[in-house]
């Protein structure tokens, strides 16, 4: 025998003894695992949402709507250029990137088409390297719900996102436009009456992008003859930045300009997913104090009631260190099969009801197994420590007493 | 080898000072079988507690082989219980979960030997006892004899140079009864000491030592008066 078999025995003698410990921890592990489960999910959606809008500010010149701009961003109307380089100087907190556009009819080969201006990442990072580092760079602060999960590049959409490098002769095609047009990358081609190269052709993103063509914001401003101004300015902010006061920062900063906030699209889901946050919080003090008083509970009358047995062992001769053992392993394996059955249970509420109810596909993460159950053992172990510790200093000789 | 040195125990009561055992002095060799005799709450399971480190003293030193059992630390004082001492309970007090071969690994188990060893000394010692059969059986579905002969066995098994014994027989049918003290007789045999509390004349009578506790006060009993059959009619304690 060893003395695991000790300790599962025991437990097998009286299951009901722990049984009330093990479903507090398992239904508080399990509220804890769906919530974090589903708020994982949706704070993702939230995030792919965002990264599918691109940008999630805009500052577009004042009588411009948010309807105006997502049915074209041929608006027409314009603003100053400089705004853009005063934003890049600002070093305002949360300001991941800045993209500004300038979008003119323009025609391809016969075929009309939008071209676009915009300026390369590059552009900034040489202006913006001597002045500040928070620009560009997501802050301390910035990290759950960050709007752009990875890098990104300009692999993904180039309006968007930033293109690290183009030249002023240079231009990019969608992948619509380069397959209708046969164009590749290098052959020359004549917009509003200027030969640009092909520099590369976009892979394709599915959005309106794929039938643009893009050109250095300037050349595109020279072309036009608009002079030096732009449509508007994609900025990619942090998104507690944003929704905890970026945009009033911005609009107070750029006057006469509108600037709008697109995760109002999915402020639902973003109230939510702090609503989920916030009761995980809740979920986590119940866990900690119900299962931890469930937990002392039991173990103070499984203490109360083995009295005569630790005696005995202690008469053979088992030091205080094995009995409050015996307890503490007890904790031990509660705590872990609570942590388990909480996972599971919970990620099966999460999968099941909790998908149905955000309407986002959830499937269970595995790292919250680890969390559930070694949290769970921490919690049930912590509980148990006094009652172990008062076995453990239990007078040996009770068990010459009758009873 | 085990020595009381002015020894006292007092109990607080509301109030009251109850005196379990007054200032004593005594001294056990090794080898001898000691029976304590004496009225209910005189004092016996105090005094075997004591000496089996179990319970500290309230005065006086106990010794056991050249050791102040109580100015050891606890683990200390346990692995002395666990390699040189063995109890024997009136209520046995199996691991009601263990089986009888795992009651009887215990010590084994409390003392790191290796699952093989503590396997076949087991089953060795329940063959003494009689009891191999019984293996698998847990105490409730074992009859209060064999109950105690397993407890015995546990007792054995750690080879123990003491045994220390309360009212071991009090609750056994006579053939039993004669089991464990035939018992106890061969382990006297082999050298060993024992000390035995008990309430029977017969038990007391196998001893090599007769001690008479009354109210906490101690004397030792010379073995002609306590086998006279009109002093004690027929139990030593009343
Ligand atoms: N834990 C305790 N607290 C207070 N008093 C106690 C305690 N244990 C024993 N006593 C008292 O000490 C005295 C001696 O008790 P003890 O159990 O040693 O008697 P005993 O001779 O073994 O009796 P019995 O033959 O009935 O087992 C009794 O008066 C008892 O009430
Ligand atoms: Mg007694």
């Amino acid at each position: 025998m060893n003395f695991t078999t000790l300790v599962w025995k025991e437990i097998r003698e009286r299951p009901m003894a722990m049984i009330t410990g093990l479903l507090t921890i398992t239904l508080g592990v399990a509220a804890l695992v769906a919530i974090r489960n589903v708020a994982f999910y949706s704070e993702r959606a939230v995030a792919r949402e965002l990264e599918a809008l691109g940008a999630n500010v805009l500052v577009l010149p004042q009588g411009v709507t948010l309807q105006d701009y997502y049915s074209a961003d041929l608006h027409g109307q314009t603003m100053p250029e400089e705004l853009v380089q005063q934003l890049a100087f600002s070093n305002l907190e949360g300001v991941e990137s800045l993209a500004p556009k300038l979008c003119v009819p323009a025609r391809l080969d016969e075929r009309g088409i939008i071209l676009t201006g915009i300026l390369p990442q590059s552009e900034f990072q040489a202006k913006a390297a001597w002045q500040s580092a928070n620009l560009f760079s997501p802050h301390k602060g910035c990290k759950k719900a960050r709007c752009s999960p990875g890098d990104g590049g300009a692999e993904s959409s180039p309006t968007q996102r930033t293109v690290q490098e183009l030249y002023q002769h240079e231009a990019l095609l969608g992948a619509d436009i380069a397959e209708a047009t046969g164009h590749k990358v290098g052959d020359k081609v004549k917009l509003l009456g200027e030969t640009l190269v092909v520099s590369a052709v976009l892979p394709s993103t599915g959005t309106v992008d794929d039938g643009r063509v893009f050109a250095h914001l300037h050349t595109v401003q020279r072309l036009a003859k608009v002079g030096e101004v732009v449509n508007c300015i994609e900025i990619m902010g942090c998104c507690e930045d944003v929704a905890e006061g970026l945009v009033q920062q911005l609009a107070d900063m750029l006057p006469g300009t509108k600037v709008v906030t697109i995760s109002q699209v999915v402020q639902t889901q973003v109230s939510v997913n702090r609503l989920m946050e916030r009761l995980s919080w809740l979920f986590l003090v119940i866990l900690i104090g119900m299962a931890g008083a469930s937990i002392a509970n039991s173990t103070i009358a499984n203490v109360r009631e083995r009295r005569r047995e630790i005696g005995t062992l202690m008469a053979i001769g088992a030091t205080p260190h094995f009995v409050s053992l015996l307890f503490l392993s007890k904790a031990v394996i509660v705590g872990c099969l609570g942590g388990l059955f909480g996972y599971v249970l919970g990620s099966t509420v999460a999968v099941t009801i909790g998908s149905q109810w955000t309407g986002i596909p959830v499937t269970p993460l595995p790292i919250l197994a680890a969390v559930a159950v070694g949290g769970a053992m921490l919690v049930s172990t912590a509980a148990a420590w006094w009652p172990a510790r008062c076995a453990a200093a239990l007078d040996p000789c009770m068990c010459f007493q009758d009873g | 080898m085990i020595r009381l040195e002015a020894v006292a125990k007092h109990y607080r009561q509301e109030e009251r000072l109850v005196t379990a055992l007054a200032p004593t002095t005594l001294t056990i060799e090794s080898g001898e079988f000691v029976a304590v005799v004496g009225p209910s709450g005189s004092g016996k399971s105090t005094m075997l507690t004591l000496l089996g480190g179990m319970l500290a003293p309230t005065e006086g030193r106990v010794w056991f082989d050249d050791e102040s059992l109580y100015d050891l630390k606890v683990a200390e004082r346990a692995k002395v219980r666990r390699l040189k001492m063995g109890f024997v309970f009136q209520t046995f007090n199996l691991v009601p979960y263990l089986t009888a071969q795992e009651n009887v690994e215990v010590p084994l188990l409390l003392r790191g030997e290796p699952k093989a060893v503590q396997r076949a000394r087991a089953r060795e010692l329940l063959s003494l006892v009689g009891l191999e059969d019984r293996a698998s059986h847990k105490p409730t579905q074992l009859s209060t004899g064999q109950q105690q002969r397993v407890a015995l066995a546990r007792t054995l098994v750690n080879d123990p140079r003491v045994i220390f014994a309360d009212e071991p027989t009090g609750n056994l049918d006579p053939d039993t009864r004669n089991h464990v003290l035939s018992f106890f007789e061969e382990f006297h045999r082999a050298g060993k000491t024992i000390v035995m509390v008990t309430h029977e004349i017969q038990a007391a009578s196998r001893a090599t030592r007769l001690l008479r506790m009354a109210d906490g006060v101690l004397r030792d009993v010379p073995h002609d008066e306590a086998s006279a059959p009109h002093s004690e009619p027929r139990r030593l304690a009343s």
